[in-house]
């Protein structure tokens, strides 16, 4: 220990002047170069994904999907981070509140984005607070019933539900949730009533139906996939703007001639105020990796519906669904 | 015979060097996510998800339900050690299997645990594999209504759960209840006690809340007692249940198989729902209920065999239906649907080989556990050795680091304090913890199958229930529960007035315990 040389300050000794301003000029010159420096350079650091729902569904499957696959093209690994809670809310709060750098993204376009803000009061906007980047995929929502149900079309459905108000129910995953205002939509537009049945999550949900405790439910195609496959629940009609590849035979409401648009929708959005060349640097790498064949080959597996907008699309298909639904719950 | 063929069959699957891999690997990570507080099956399976997609289905299904099951095992050590509680499902084990440790019985308690768990996982597959198309129908008609009742049920055995003072234990459980209404109401969407607080709409989570009020609760009240110290924890005395541990379990190691095998397999029904449930209906059941909260294997054995049975008992809706009844379950099925095989009735026909690989691998597995956790006893018993002064410290940082990996959220940490405040309130002044932890499990889901119920009813009509014949007989017995005490009293109120009458020796045996 002894023969170590201590550290000794005296061996800076003080710089001529000259030196200084030098090193300033140098100091300010990098500062100047800062701003487009940061687009060039970025990602510098890893990225930080949030999903507001907590490991295993579909936003968190998207999620870690594409994560995988855009490090190859960014060069920088893209962490996802669970924040579960209040339907996705509390994940939405935490990336409205980080810094808009670029290194914190929300993958968002669901519940948490155009429905839940009409049943709670929110302290964001989630339309105007953040910056759409690229959307990955769409879940589309169906209306599924027993196999042996009387109803063989959604024209029937529709046609005895309006005889019969509220003798009906229906069952969602959760109020305030896609599926719940979904149906909203749906009363609204084509004027029948029924009972809501709130469960807790798709599955339980989907159980219901299976069991004959309720007589519609509310559910994606690939959350049903499983039961339709073996014999037990169809499909009657989606509520997204084409056909699901999963459920080819169900139509969409629009082409029953009901202004109905709807999807659960997952991509990356970014808070409010992150640079417009920074966002196209993460389109651009996350695009090639949405176009990459790994990630195609997972999607495909998982049954994720891929369906790519790029930021300015996908941030006016938020606010198409944010307003049809709004509409609908105010009454 | 068919059916024993195609076991042979998955055997020969799962006993492949690659497979028997798997389940050993599967079987060890599970053991360690159970042990580590906050970081659970759903989190790892998340995880582990992508790696599958490049391994073969059977094997990758094998893992993933060793992980499961084997963090059903995993979670009971730390409960029974040092009082954490590893998972949800075995939050209940922290209340007698600790004070076991604490009587230097760690040992049997830890061997009852595994023994417990071995029986009751292993119960589960055998039903599993003979019967399941059958009961997969039955779980479906398992609806809100019915729920409601199997709670109102559980319930009835909460009245037994108090200790020794019934209006304290009453008390508790209002208080669980109360903390169980936090968050958004399921049924309306109202936010309930949130304050405005985004935290709060999710409810406060169970294993916070049972990490606060068991292991800092704990922890806090020791080093008030200082003097207790340097003998905190008992040495061991010995290693395996005896005899006598082996005859008291006996029954609820059985009445634990069935109910955690009922419980798992419907809609909603998860490991720590059974293992609650098991708890109190032992404890209902006791001949000694007043041993219970200070050290009764029964009510070690009853739960740790009813979480395990639940786990397998979860693989019959998910593949024969292909619904999942929980979120480790959700993600076996993406599993499956990641390599192309869709569960439910079809995958007997379409792929037999995942089907009876799998059934096959948790027999196997089962074993494995066993193998792995008996002869580590010894090994985990040591930790009692290390002093207080160094253990309690690690204790309090694998709380608090668990708290915050549940959900990458501080708020749990405060939550977590909180509640170890409340914990170490409650042990000073010897309040039982069994009564609130048991409402605030079940009474927010009782609430909303109820809420449910009621509107499937559309009338609102309670005779609903009624007409229901699985709801109607639950009903009818947790009707019985509840009046069987008043009988029972009124008879033994008879019987010492002829005793007294004929001036006999009447004795009040057993009258103690009802107290």
């Amino acid at each position: 220990m002894k023969t170590m040389i201590p550290f000794r300050p005296s061996r800076f000794t003080p710089r001529p002047a000259g030196r200084y301003a030098l090193l300033t000029a140098a100091l300010c010159a990098a500062l100047l170069c800062a701003l487009p420096a940061a687009a060039q350079d970025y990602p510098a650091k890893p990225i930080e994904v949030v999903v507001g729902f907590a490991p295993g569904g579909g936003t968190d499957m998207v999620a870690r999907a594409i994560s995988d696959v855009a490090a190859k093209y960014t060069g920088q690994p893209l962490v996802v981070n669970n924040k579960p809670g209040a339907t996705g809310i509390i994940g939405s709060q935490y990336v409205y509140n980080s810094k808009p750098d670029g290194y914190t993204l929300l993958v968002a376009g669901g519940s948490e984005t155009v429905s839940v803000p009409h049943f709670k009061s929110l302290p964001f906007n989630p339309i105007t607070g953040f910056d759409p980047v690229i959307r990955l995929m769409v879940e589309r929502i169906g209306f599924y019933v027993k196999t042996d149900s009387p109803w063989k079309t959604m024209k029937d459905l529709i046609a005895d539900a309006k005889k019969n108000p509220d003798k009906y129910s229906y069952a969602t995953a959760g109020v305030g949730g896609l599926h719940h205002a979904s149906m909203l939509v749906t009363e609204k537009r084509t004027g029948i009533r029924m009972t809501h049945v709130p469960h807790k999550g798709g599955a339980e949900n989907l159980a219901a139906l299976a069991g004959g405790h309720v007589n519609v439910a509310m559910a994606s195609p690939n959350e049903a996939y499983a039961l339709v496959q073996g014999g037990r629940v169809r499909c009657l009609a989606i509520t997204a703007l084409e056909r699901s590849p999963t459920e080819p035979n169900a139509p969409t409401m629009r082409e029953l001639g009901y202004d109905i648009y709807i999807d659960n929708q997952k991509g990356f959005v970014f808070p409010a105020g992150v640079p417009q060349p920074i966002r196209q640097k993460l389109h651009d790498a996350v695009k090639k990796a949405y176009d990459d064949p790994q990630f195609k080959a997972s999607a495909e597996k998982l049954k994720l519906e891929l369906s790519y907008l790029n930021g300015d699309d996908f941030r006016k298909a938020l606010k198409s669904m944010y307003d049809q639904i709004g509409e609908s719950v105010k009454k | 015979m068919d059916t024993i063929a195609q076991l042979l069959h998955g055997f020969a699957i799962a006993l492949t060097p690659g497979n028997l891999l798997a389940v050993l690997l599967g079987a060890v990570i599970g053991t360690v996510i159970g042990v580590l507080p906050g970081l659970g099956p759903t989190a790892t399976l998340a995880l582990l998800l992508p790696i599958t997609i490049g391994m073969d289905m059977v094997t990758a299904l094998i893992m993933m339900a060793g992980i499961y099951y084997g963090a059903m095992y995993g979670g009971s050590i730390t409960s029974i050690l040092v009082n954490i509680p590893g998972e949800a499902a075995s939050v209940v084990t922290c209340i007698d299997g600790y004070q076991m440790a604490r009587q230097g019985r760690a040992g049997p308690a830890l061997g009852m645990s595994a023994f417990g768990s071995f029986i009751g996982g292993t119960v589960s597959v055998v039903v599993l594999m003979l019967i399941s198309p059958f009961l997969a129908e039955a779980a479906l008609k398992f609806g809100a209504p019915e729920m409601f009742a199997l709670l109102f049920f559980a319930f009835t055995c909460i009245g037994g759960l108090t200790g020794k003072s019934r209006s304290q234990g009453l008390l508790m459980a209002c208080v669980g209840l109360l903390l169980g209404t936090i968050g958004t109401d399921d049924i309306q969407g109202v936010d309930r006690f949130t304050f405005g607080t985004l935290y709060l709409q999710d409810g406060i989570g169970l294993v916070p809340l049972a990490m606060g009020i068991f292991g800092l609760g704990e922890i806090l009240y020791n080093i008030e007692k200082r003097e207790a110290q340097g003998a905190i924890l008992a040495t061991p005395k010995s290693l395996l249940p005896t005899a006598a541990d082996w005859k008291r379990s006996a029954k609820p190691i059985a009445r634990g198989s069935l109910l955690g095998f009922g419980v798992g397999i419907i809609p909603g029904g998860m490991p720590a729902v059974a293992s609650l449930m098991s708890y109190a209906l032992e404890k209902r059941v006791a001949r000694r209920p007043e041993e219970f909260g200070h050290g009764a294997i029964e009510g070690v054995a009853g739960p740790e065999t009813a979480n395990n049975a639940a786990t397998a008992g979860g693989f019959v809706p998910l593949l024969t239906l292909g619904i999942p009844t929980n979120s480790v379950l959700a993600l076996m099925l993406a599993a499956m649907m990641l390599h192309g095989v869709t569960p439910g009735p079809l995958l007997l026909i379409k792929w037999p080989d995942v089907f009876w690989g799998v059934v096959a691998s948790m027999y196997i597995g089962n074993v494995m556990l066993i193998i792995l956790n008996v002869p580590l006893i010894g090994l985990f018993v040591q930790l009692l050795r290390v002093p207080y002064g160094i253990l309690s410290p690690l204790i309090i940082m694998f709380v608090l680091l668990g708290a915050y990996a549940l959900k990458n959220s501080v708020s749990d940490l405060v939550t977590t304090i909180l509640f170890g405040l409340m914990g170490y309130l409650m042990k000073r002044f010897g309040v039982e913890p069994a009564p609130l932890i048991l409402a605030f499990v079940l009474g927010p889901m009782l609430e909303n199958n109820l809420s449910k119920a009621l509107i499937m009813s559309r009338t609102g009509n309670p005779l609903f229930f009624f007409t229901r014949p699985i709801a109607a007989s639950l009903l009818t017995l947790a009707i019985l529960v509840l009046l069987c005490p008043l009988v029972r009293g009124g008879w033994r109120y008879a019987a010492a007035r002829i005793g007294a009458q004929r001036g006999g020796r009447e004795t009040s045996t057993g009258a103690a315990g009802n107290g």
